[in-house]
Formats: structure tokens, sequence, C-alpha cells
């Protein structure tokens, strides 16, 4: 029954911002949103910036509560799935344990589920390795790691618990083009791996978005809504760079339509 | 004499330990259920801010017997541990927020212990001279235990030649563990890489807008409750509102003055404390070395007992009349006597808010974002024109939460000097009225005193919500 469900299912949500103050009203942030994600299909959100895009992954991930409509994650609330790991949630600036070396921290998730010690160092080590940080970098505190490296920390985090949803915001940001790259096969191959894996992210790179996504969403408006550009035939795996070239191309367009309107 | 010493600091780590503990439920209790903790903290701030000497009434009616030291020393420091430690829950919950996976009990063991424990060293630091001070003063209110305070205040009798050794001796002991717990806890949080801890209102409850009053009244309920419970207790608490009335009727003249000096005294020291310790933070920021001075004039007033400054106090009192006759001064009808007695508690008071503002201004502007003052320099602003809009403008900003926290502080201060100076207030008024016997009266007299301090608690708490100042947005 479970394995039937939609990775992400959303039919009428409605979201509001709490009011700053007592002058001002909540800010209506979704309404009616409708939304199906199936599983093992990675789903890229784009969007001006304010438009409610980390919002709704926080709302994937259980951590917000929407004021009406009905969201499930395979089919549950999302919330107890986020506590047990299956699904993770990678933000911009998480912060990282100051007192914890760059493996420590990698290994942090397991440790609070109180998974086995041992596995849970093979683990980061091997993630470690993946999202090239040098050896010599893995008994280092925070403080004394660069914003990119940190985030290649904040990654291997977010995927040592191998979750069945990974919700990346802005994934990519502070790394440089070459790293890019490198990450994006990294995540492209552990979601594509056994297509067992779903992922939701938001990016502002419509190259990103065009690489690895199957299905891609634009939010805009207030509150926001979800434009939907043509539709892929190609799976991200055998899209060739030409076509990759020109849905991001369509995207751009798209987005600076959008801004300009 | 060190036999004497060794009895005081057991005393005050026994306290310790209780306060600690109650620290820690507190804290427990707010992590596992938020909020709940607002019931805890208004009745440890009263136990902090009443001096031992009026405490131990009620401790006397409720018939502690040899707990009531205890009791007292752990009652004065239960409410600075909670906020200490409370600054380091707070600072979790940035960790508690971001790593919502695994059990609650699991993410505090993992995200939140860490920080509490560094934090501990830091606060029991902070606290050995009010550990060492509380100690010595529950000591003299009760009047028993084999401890140097019982024997300071009896060797006072024969004159302050004969203390100054025992005097010595427990600035020593309250400055030595202070300094090498303050060096410890400084290299621990060094090797823990995590910022130095600070003093903060993170524990205090949010400021709602009828939260103060709220607060007010459930104090209130709560002292009436602990008044009917030990009315059947004890013969030393008024019986009845109407023995509490003929008493009232019969000590209002002197009662109403004393309780408008004290909260005179208590107010103005309150802020021209503030003001001047704020003051000296910008003082500071300019020269750094400056805080060794403000430090070595504020630390010992918090490490030794008032009633080593009585000569000090004495004088300035003499020196205060003389300025007055001398001027041809009348001081207004009914406050006869007492001028000099608020102008003393009110100098007493200022430093004890001093010593709170300075700590907390110079934690404000740890906190103050560097892009700001730096984004200014970009501009090729000078000294002065980055002190007057950035700094002024954010320790000003910070001023109410400052006078709210050492409020407390200050009407301890006011109480204990009334108590040793003559002159008027309402520690003046309780002493005596205590060893006169005269228990309807003085119980009269704490009502008065939780009044007052109810009223000053309200107003600085209402001036924090007319300024809209909140802790967290500081951040």
């Amino acid at each position: 029954m479970r394995s039937d469900t939609a990775a992400i299912a959303i039919s009428s949500l409605t979201h509001f911002h709490a009011a700053r103050s007592k002058e001002s009203e909540p800010v209506n942030v979704f309404k009616n949103l409708d939304l199906a994600l199936a599983k093992g299909r990675v789903l890229a959100i784009l969007g001006p910036s304010g438009c409610g895009k980390s919002t709704l992954l926080r709302l994937f991930a259980g951590l917000e509560r929407p004021a009406s409509g009905e969201l499930a994650v395979f089919g549950e609330d999302p919330l107890p799935q986020t506590k047990a790991g299956e699904i993770t949630l990678l933000t911009p600036h998480a912060p990282l344990l100051p007192w914890r070396s760059a493996i420590a921290n990698v290994r942090l998730p397991l440790d609070l589920l109180g998974r086995p010690r041992a596995l849970a160092m093979h683990k980061a080590e091997q993630l470690l390795r993946q999202v090239c940080l040098q050896e010599e970098r893995w008994d280092h505190r925070p403080h004394e790691l660069s914003e990119g490296q940190l985030q290649r920390l904040r990654l291997a985090q977010a995927m040592i618990t191998e979750p069945r949803l990974l919700l990346l915001d802005e994934p990519f940001s502070n790394v440089d083009e070459g790293l890019r790259a490198t990450l994006l096969d990294l995540v492209t191959s552990y979601l594509l791996k056994d297509r067992q894996r779903s992922a939701a992210f938001v990016t502002h790179h419509a190259h990103e978005a065009a690489t690895i996504a199957d299905d891609i969403i634009i939010l805009a408006g207030e509150p926001a809504t979800i434009r939907r550009p043509e539709p892929v035939a190609e799976a991200p795996a055998d899209r060739s760079s030409d076509q990759i070239d020109l849905i991001a191309e369509d995207l751009r367009t798209r987005l600076l339509a959008l801004v300009s309107a | 004499m060190v036999h004497d010493m060794a009895g005081t600091m057991w005393l005050g780590a026994t306290g310790l330990g209780w306060a600690l503990l109650v620290a820690g439920l507190t804290l427990t209790v707010r992590y596992f259920r938020g909020g709940a903790e607002r019931y805890a903290l208004p009745p440890l701030l009263v136990l902090y801010t009443l001096p031992p000497s009026v405490t131990a009434l009620t401790g006397q009616a409720m018939q502690l017997g040899s707990g009531l030291t205890i009791a007292l020393v752990a009652g004065s420091l239960a409410l600075p541990l909670t906020v200490q430690l409370g600054t380091a829950v707070d600072q979790a919950s940035q960790f508690t927020r971001a790593y919502v996976c695994g059990s609650r009990r699991r993410r505090a063991v993992t995200l939140v212990l860490p920080l509490v424990a560094a934090e501990l060293v830091r606060a029991i630091g902070m606290l050995m001279p009010w550990v060492v001070l509380a100690a010595v003063l529950a000591e003299i209110a009760v009047g028993e235990g084999s401890g140097i305070g019982l024997k300071l205040s009896t060797r006072l009798t024969y004159g302050y030649a004969h203390v100054w050794p025992q005097v010595v001796l427990v600035g020593l002991v309250a400055v030595l563990p202070y300094c090498l717990l303050r060096f410890a806890s400084g290299r621990l949080l060094l090797a823990m890489n995590l910022k130095r801890g600070r003093l903060d209102l993170s524990v205090a409850p949010k400021h709602q807008r009828f939260g103060p009053t709220i607060e007010s009244l459930y104090l209130i309920l709560l002292f009436a409750a602990l008044w009917l419970y030990l009315n059947s207790q004890s013969d030393i608490i008024a019986r009845s509102p109407r023995d509490v009335t003929e008493a009232l009727a019969h000590i209002w003249p002197v009662l109403g003055a004393s309780a408008l000096s004290t909260a005179l005294a208590a107010g103005i020291g309150c802020l021209l404390g503030c003001v001047f310790a704020l003051g000296m933070v910008l003082v500071v920021r300019a020269a750094r070395h400056a805080h060794y001075a403000v430090m070595a004039v504020l630390l010992p007033l918090q490490v030794l007992p008032i009633i080593v400054f009585k000569p000090l106090l004495t004088a300035v009192e003499q020196l205060c009349e003389r300025w007055f006759w001398s001027a041809d001064i009348q001081p207004p009808p009914g406050f006869a006597g007492m001028v000099p007695a608020t102008v003393l508690s009110t100098i007493i008071g200022t430093f004890a808010a001093a010593y709170v503002a300075y700590e907390l201004g110079r934690a404000e502007l740890q906190r103050l974002p560097f892009n700001k003052s730096s984004l200014l320099r970009t501009f090729e602003a000078g000294n002065r024109r980055v002190l007057r809009h950035v700094y002024v403008p954010w320790l000003v900003r910070s001023l109410p939460a400052t006078l709210e926290i050492a409020m407390p502080r200050v009407i301890l201060a006011v109480l204990v000097t009334e108590y040793l100076v003559p002159g008027g207030g309402l520690g003046r008024m309780l002493a005596e009225l205590r060893s006169n016997q005269d228990f309807t009266e003085a119980w009269t007299t704490l009502l008065c005193l939780l009044l007052v301090f109810v009223l000053l608690n309200l107003l600085t708490r209402s001036l924090v919500l007319l300024f809209k100042f909140k802790a967290k947005a500081v951040r």
C-alpha cells in the first residue's frame, strides 16, 4: 500500500506566515496549491526570491503546518518521518556544532538516532570522500573551514541517514563552478542509483534544474501559484547536453518574464 | 578562623547544590514543557530580592530548623543560576531547531548538555562571591551555625579592628575560586570553540501585554497561600487579615514613609547605576584596560558583605548630615532623619545596579553586529560618529531590560543598607520590629515590602514593554 503512494501529495494547500507585528496581518503564502511528485522522481522548484520556495520545503518536512488542505509524504504525516531521518532537509546556513569536528558533525544525525558509532563513522568517512573534503580536514572544527567546505559537510550530513526524501534548499550555493559539477554528479548518482529515493530542491540556477530534475515547477505571485513549464519526456540521465541547454533557456525566459511582470 | 571559614564554605556549597537542583529542574521543565517555567521564576525572584534577614522570618515560621540557613543560601542563588544556565539552553535552541531527528532526550544530551556544562563552570565561577556572601548573611540572619558569619557579627560588637582578619579571609576565599573558575571556564569555552556565554534575559518570561500583571497577581496569591499554610504552623505570623489591618492602623505613618523611602532609593539607585555603568561600558570600549579599574571598584561590592562597609557608610552618613546642616536644608516634614539613610541606600543601590548593568552592557556590545560599525568606517566615520550612531543607540535600547534585571539586586542592597545604617526604610523597620518581637507588625511590614517589590517590578517590566524591547530580537 505504502509503496504505491506518491512521494509528495498536496491538495488545496493554503498557508500563512504569522504576522510580524500587531499592526500587520498574516501573509498568505500559498492558496489552494495542488502538487504531486511520484516516488523516485526529483522535483526542482524555481522562482523569484521571497515567493515561498523554502517554506514549501519546510512544509514537505513537516516543520511547518499548513493552514488548510492536505499534505502527505509517502501517504503519511511528514514530521514523524523527519524525526526518524527518513526525510532530511538541507538549508544553506544550517548550524554545525562548533565543538564537534567535521566528521563528528557529519555523523551527528546517526548519533541522534542512536545508531552504532562504528557504522556512523564508516558512513561519514565514505560521504566525506564523496563530497571531496580532504582527509586532513576531517578533524577540523567548523570555524576552521571555508563556507564552501561547510556546505559540503551539510550535504554529507543530509545524506548520511539515507533518506527516502531529500529536501535541498540551494544546496550548491557558496561552492565554485568545478565543485558544483562534482556535487551535482554526487547528488544525481545518489538519487538515480535505484530510483527509490525522491528529492525536492530549491535552486536559482535553471541549468541545475534542467540537469537533475524530472519535474520542474516555478513558484510566483502573492499568494504563490505553480507555473509548469513544458514537460520533458526524457529522464535526466537520458538528456543530451543540447536538450539540457534548451530546457534551461526556456526556464530562464520564463523566470525573466515573471520578474519583469 | 580557618575552621570557621570551612564551615561557611560547606554551608555555601550545600546551598549551591540545592540551588543547582532547583535550576536544573526549572530548566528541564522549560525544555520539555516550554512556558511552564514562568510559574517557578517569580518566587525565585522574590527569594533573590529579599535579604536573608527578611526571608528568615518566613523560614522561622515554617520551622525549617537547621535547614533554614541552607534554604536561605539556595534561595538567593537559584535565580542567577537559572538565568545563567538558561542562557546556554537558549543558545542551544539554534541547534535543537535545526536537528529534529532522534528522541528529545537524546537531542538534549547531544545538543544542549555540552553547552550547559560549559556554562555551568562559568556560572559557578561568577557566583562564587555570592555563594560566600549568601552563606555569611544567612548565618548572621539565623543566628546559628559554626561558620565565620556568626563570628563576624559577634566580634563586630568589639569594634571594626577585630574583624579585619576575617574580612580579608572572606574576600580571599570568595575571590580566588572566582578567578580560578573564570580562567577555567574561559579555557573550556575556548577548547569547545564556543563564544563566551553572557548574562541575558533569555529565561525571563516572554514579554506579553498582561504578563507582568498576571505574574504579580500570581505572586500575591502564592504569598496568600503561604500565609494560610503558615497560620496554623506558627504564632509569629499574623493570624488574620484583621490583625494586619489593626497593625497597619498602628504603624501606618512610619510604614508609609519607610516604604516610600525604600522605593525611592531603589528606583533612583537603579536608574543612576544603569546610566553610570552603561557610560562606563563606553569608556571601556574606548580604553580596554579601564575594565580592570572598573571591576576593581565594582567587584568588592559584590564579594564582601555590606556589613564590612559599615564604617564607610557611617562616615558618609555623617558627612551628609554635616552638609545638610551647613547648607541649612530642612528635610520635609515626616522625613526627619531619613534623608542620609536614603542617600546611602541610593549610593549602595547604585553600585549594585552598576555591576549588573556593566556586565549586561558589555554583553550587549558583544552582540552588536560588527558590520554596522565597519560599514560606517568605510565612510570614514571617526570614533565619535561611530559612538553616536552605533554604540550609544545600541546601549540605550538595552537600558529598560537592564533596569529590569538590576532592580531586584538594588532592592536587596537598599534593604541591607537600611538595616545597617541608622535611619528609615523598610529594612530598618523590619529589623527593629523583629528584635522587639512585634511579629504581627513585622509580618505587616513584610506584606508592605512585597507590595513595594511587586510595584517596582511591574514598573520596570512595563517600561520594557513600553520600549518594545525583546531580548531575542537583539541577536
